[in-house]
């Protein structure tokens, strides 16, 4: 890019919305999967729709490859600009545009920190959902673009089902309004396809998100078990059963050490082999019945103790070790490497147990911790990237676990989304039709390929459909 | 290919035994209809009008292809009732997969012996194929609690137009890996691509279910009732309204445990209080009566206009659409209402079909006039053509229109049948 340009975007966004000095820039280098870097060209910081489509209009014109950022709390690589170019964070954009509490919604720009969310609209005994556990910093944006999902999303839903509207900034820096119904789309459910395109389709820049009304009763339980074995057993039979708690999360023996010996100390008992926290919502009596029923499973399965929290501030804290549980890994080694993957929930604990396995057998020190209601796996493998075999043996175990879970019925990721990371598996969960047709559609959204390049779907697999559609081979193509 | 022609080489497909006549409601014009027995069939058919630049409307059992335009061009339909049954049922896992031309009523028969509910709950079960409501984007009786059919569609298998069998999402209950391509297709209309399989979110059957019904000539006590009955803290499964001048039906559905609705009954009592006829109605009296009410406004036919808005503007978009109806009719329109969903679904009483076309259009004006969004649910061919010139082209239809020429270039799936020629 020529200082002509340079020049041109600056008066878009202002001094402050410019990064370009070599210091500055170095947290955009990646996003929480910190083993893949690469340096932007610039970063910009737009403020508004406009500016962001502005921005978009200049870089299209030149041909620059655009990332889009939220937080870069991602776990997938999906903000890291691999191709360099232009990362677009949309940082600033941080206002609540509307609360509507009659009509439960708020309107929001991208950039609002997920859990800012819910503290605007808690007066009103009101809340946003969707509660990845790094709500406290992550975007809604970045939400959107990987259809992020947390504990109460067993019971409530990925965010995908909490988005009413979107304004999103395509390719070449048009506007598209999609908040004309909030009942049915109007023809296709672009805002539905939308959701989880990791940046590749367009930047979000205004989002609609439905509200829920507080549940008047609240009751967390804390079921202790000697095993893991037993914790993954208790879950597949309140699935079985068909209990509707709100959330059921586990945590294995290293993670609840980790977390005891870090700042969100939740009182797990530390001789523990596994410890499930669940909770169920709703009208006294729904919540006491089911909770019963509950219980009944904790004793079938062995559970050595159940604890209920009494009040809020008892709950919190189970939930601050849960949500903690990745911080204070940190503790325990200096990098983690957070793997993603579901599984039918019948075949939790025979994925579970493959995982421990898989992790002996490399000589890796694995600490899990998932959200065991949906399926949705978070093998944590700790190491330090200074130690060349040792990140050889973590990529390995990686793919193997991935693979292991696409053979069981299941697939590469409930929530952290394929960006950089999962690219190359994607053909092993996909056929090349399936891949082809993914790709058709990118294209149509971005047909000259800049946004977010290099992520969520291989290049060969895109090169291929272009080939069969327009009739040439993919070396014509790649020239 | 003439006529002749096209039914011999369909036959060659699956036999004369799987082609008949199908008509096109909004167009009246009757095509072959080919009844596929199998997904390799469906493969045959696609290739067959791509090789011969020929135009199919696909379908379920038809029944509410009369909301959908006038297709520019068909040249025969095809019906996916003949691949049917159930895939896959995981009990112990609260999904199943299915193929398309199963309907409503017989998936549902399957996923209730395992202890689980279906949604959506659509009107006429024995009659609608899952592989048409998914298409159609119907949502069901139960919308209040479980929300659109989109939301619990985990993966699709689709045909291309050319034929080629394309898989997105899968059979889990979180997946977030590629794109959500089941969003696109789902609600699609058949303009898109042939859904042949659809993997399914369950629920549990409730412990317990609790109708109530009333009655009232007033359109704004029922309102008012239902208004409060959903300020109360539960999860209703329906509330809705359903009559026309002089007399209006309301119905509260409620399920869950036993324990709850026992407790909250008299509360859900004191909100209606004032309507006449009070009923509650338990366990299967209460599932006939949720029913029934579902089927019965169906029985003159699709509704010819739908308001769809946010709840606290209900009232008042309504009564726009009511004065200005009462301005062009003697006769009072029958409606049903969803009030906490903010649906306004209207039949109108004329008779005569142009007439009932000509106070249609004028609607539509009073709608555009005070930017209510309404959408024509009938299949008045006279509306069918003012509305679709009337389609503006906005940035996201132009968007549409790309993903469908990417997705079926050579045009199989009959064009102009859905908003904006799509
Ligand atoms: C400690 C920790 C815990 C986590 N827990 C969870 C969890 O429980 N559940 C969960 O789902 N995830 C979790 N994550 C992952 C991560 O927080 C989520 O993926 C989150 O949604 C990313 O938001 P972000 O704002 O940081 O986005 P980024 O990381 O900046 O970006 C994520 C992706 O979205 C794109 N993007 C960002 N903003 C936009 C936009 N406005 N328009 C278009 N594309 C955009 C980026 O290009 C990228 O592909 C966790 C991460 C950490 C570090
Ligand atoms: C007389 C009558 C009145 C009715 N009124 C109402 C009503 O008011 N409200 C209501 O909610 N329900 C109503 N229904 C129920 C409704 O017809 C069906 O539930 C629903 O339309 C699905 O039916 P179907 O399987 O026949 O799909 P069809 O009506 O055949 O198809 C629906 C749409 O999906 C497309 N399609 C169908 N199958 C596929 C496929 N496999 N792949 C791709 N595209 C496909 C078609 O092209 C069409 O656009 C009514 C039914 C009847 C018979």
């Amino acid at each position: 890019m020529n200082a002509k340009v340079h020049s041109e975007l600056r008066a878009i966004v202002g001094d402050r919305g410019i990064v370009d000095s070599p210091t500055r820039i170095v947290p955009y280098e990646s996003d929480g999967l910190a083993i893949l870097r690469q340096r932007p060209e610039l970063v910009l910081l737009p403020r508004t729709t406009e500016e962001t489509a502005a921005c978009m209009q200049v870089l299209h014109r030149e041909g620059v490859p655009i990332v889009p950022r939220g937080a870069g709390t991602g776990l997938a690589g999906g903000a890291t600009p691999v191709e360099g170019g232009v990362v677009i964070g949309l940082a600033r954009m941080r206002e609540v545009l509307e609360l509507n509490v009659e009509d439960r919604f708020a309107r929001v720009q991208a950039g609002l920190v997920n859990a800012s969310l819910t503290r605007a609209c808690e007066k009103h005994d009101l809340f946003y959902a969707p509660d990845p556990s790094s709500q406290r910093a992550c975007t809604l944006g970045g939400n959107i673009a990987a259809n992020s999902g947390g504990p109460h999303c067993f019971k409530y839903g990925n965010t995908t089902q909490h988005v009413l509207g979107l304004v999103i900034v395509t390719h070449d820096g048009e506007v598209l309004e999609l908040t004309e119904s909030d009942v049915e789309p109007l023809g296709y459910d672009l805002v539905g396809l939308f959701v989880g395109s990791e940046g590749t389709f367009g930047i979000a820049t205004e989002i609609k998100l439905r509200l829920v009304r507080r549940p008047p009763v609240v009751e967390t339980l804390l079921a202790i078990f000697t095993d893991l074995d037993s914790a993954c057993e208790t879950a597949t039979k309140m699935i079985a059963r068909r209990l509707e708690p709100s959330a059921i999360e586990i945590l294995d023996k290293l993670t609840i050490q980790a977390v005891e010996d870090s700042v969100f100390a939740a009182g797990y008992p530390r001789e523990a082999g596994a410890v499930l926290l669940t909770e169920v919502e709703g009208l006294e009596e729904e919540v006491s019945a089911t909770s019963e029923d509950i219980r009944a499973i904790f004793s079938e399965c062995g559970a050595i103790e159940v604890r209920t929290a009494r009040d809020d501030a008892e709950r919190l804290s189970l939930w601050a070790g849960r949500k903690g549980a990745f911080g204070a890994m940190g503790r325990v080694a200096p990098d983690l490497y957070v793997a993603d993957a579901c599984v039918p929930r019948t075949k939790l604990g025979a994925m579970v147990q493959q995982t421990v396995e898989i992790a002996k057998e490399l000589n890796l020190r694995l600490a899990t911790v998932f959200h065991a209601g949906d399926g949705n796996l978070h093998p944590n493998i700790c190491y330090d990237r200074r130690d060349q075999d040792e990140v050889r043996r973590v990529l390995e175990a990686g793919r193997r676990i991935l693979e292991s879970c696409v053979d069981a019925g299941g697939s590469l990721s409930g929530e952290h989304g394929v960006g950089l990371e999962k690219l190359e598996q994607m053909e092993y969960q996909f056929a090349a039709e399936d891949l082809a047709t993914m790709c058709l559609v990118r294209d149509v959204w971005d047909p000259d390929r800049r946004l977010n390049p290099g992520k969520l779907i291989p290049l060969r697999a895109c090169m291929e459909t272009r080939a069969a559609f327009i009739g040439k081979t993919p070396q014509d193509i790649a020239r | 290919m003439t006529t002749g022609s096209l039914t011999d080489q369909l036959a060659t497909i699956a036999g004369e035994s799987a082609l008949s006549t199908w008509t096109e409601p909004s167009s009246a014009r009757e095509l072959p209809l080919l009844t596929p027995p199998d997904e390799e069939s469906c493969v045959r058919a696609l290739q067959l009008a791509t090789e011969n630049q020929l135009a199919l409307i696909p379908i379920g059992l038809g029944g509410k292809t009369s909301q959908t335009r006038a297709a520019k061009r068909a040249d025969f339909a095809l019906s996916m009732r003949g691949v049917a049954g159930v895939e896959a049922y995981e009990p112990g896992d609260g999904t199943v997969t299915v193929r398309a031309g199963t309907t409503m009523s017989e998936l549902q028969a399957v996923v209730n012996a395992g202890g689980h509910r279906l949604t959506p709950d659509v009107p006429l079960p024995d009659r609608s194929t899952i592989g048409g409501v998914i298409a159609a984007g119907q949502s069901g009786f139960d919308r209040l609690r479980f929300g659109p059919i989109r939301n619990h569609v985990l993966g699709l298998r689709v045909l291309l137009g050319d034929g080629t069998g394309a898989l997105t999402g899968g059979r889990l209950v979180k997946n977030v890996t590629g794109y959500d391509l089941q969003r696109l297709y789902a609600g699609s209309r058949g303009s898109l691509c042939l859904i042949v399989e659809a993997s399914l979110r369950l629920f549990p059957l409730p412990e317990s279910e609790l109708v109530f019904t009333g009655q009232t000539p007033s359109l704004e006590l029922a309102m008012e009732s239902l208004r409060r009955a959903g300020e109360l803290p539960l999860t209703w499964d329906t509330l809705s309204i359903a009559g026309q001048s002089g007399c209006y039906r309301v119905l509260a559905a409620l399920s869950g445990r036993d324990a709850m609705l026992s407790s909250h009954r008299s509360n859900v009592d004191a909100c209606i209080a004032e309507l006449d006829s009070l009923q509650t109605f338990e366990g299967e009296l209460a599932r006939t009566a949720r029913d029934s009410a579902r089927d019965a406004e169906l029985t003159g036919g699709w509704p010819h206009l739908r308001l769809l808005c946010r709840p606290s503007e209900l009232s008042r978009q309504s009564e726009l659409i009511f004065s200005a109806l009462r301005e062009l009719s003697e006769s009072p329109p029958r409606i049903q209402v969803h009030p906490r969903i903010a649906t306004l679904d209207l039949w109108l009483s004329e008779p005569d079909a142009t007439r009932r076309s000509e106070q249609l259009i004028e609607l539509f004006e009073v709608a555009a006039t005070h930017s209510l969004h309404i959408e024509w649910l009938g299949s008045q061919r006279a509306l069918a053509q003012e509305l679709a010139a009337s389609d503006t082209t906005t940035p996201a239809l132009r968007l549409m229109t790309k993903l469908q020429s990417s997705l079926d270039p050579a045009g199989v799936f009959a064009r102009g049948r859905f908003l904006g020629g799509l």
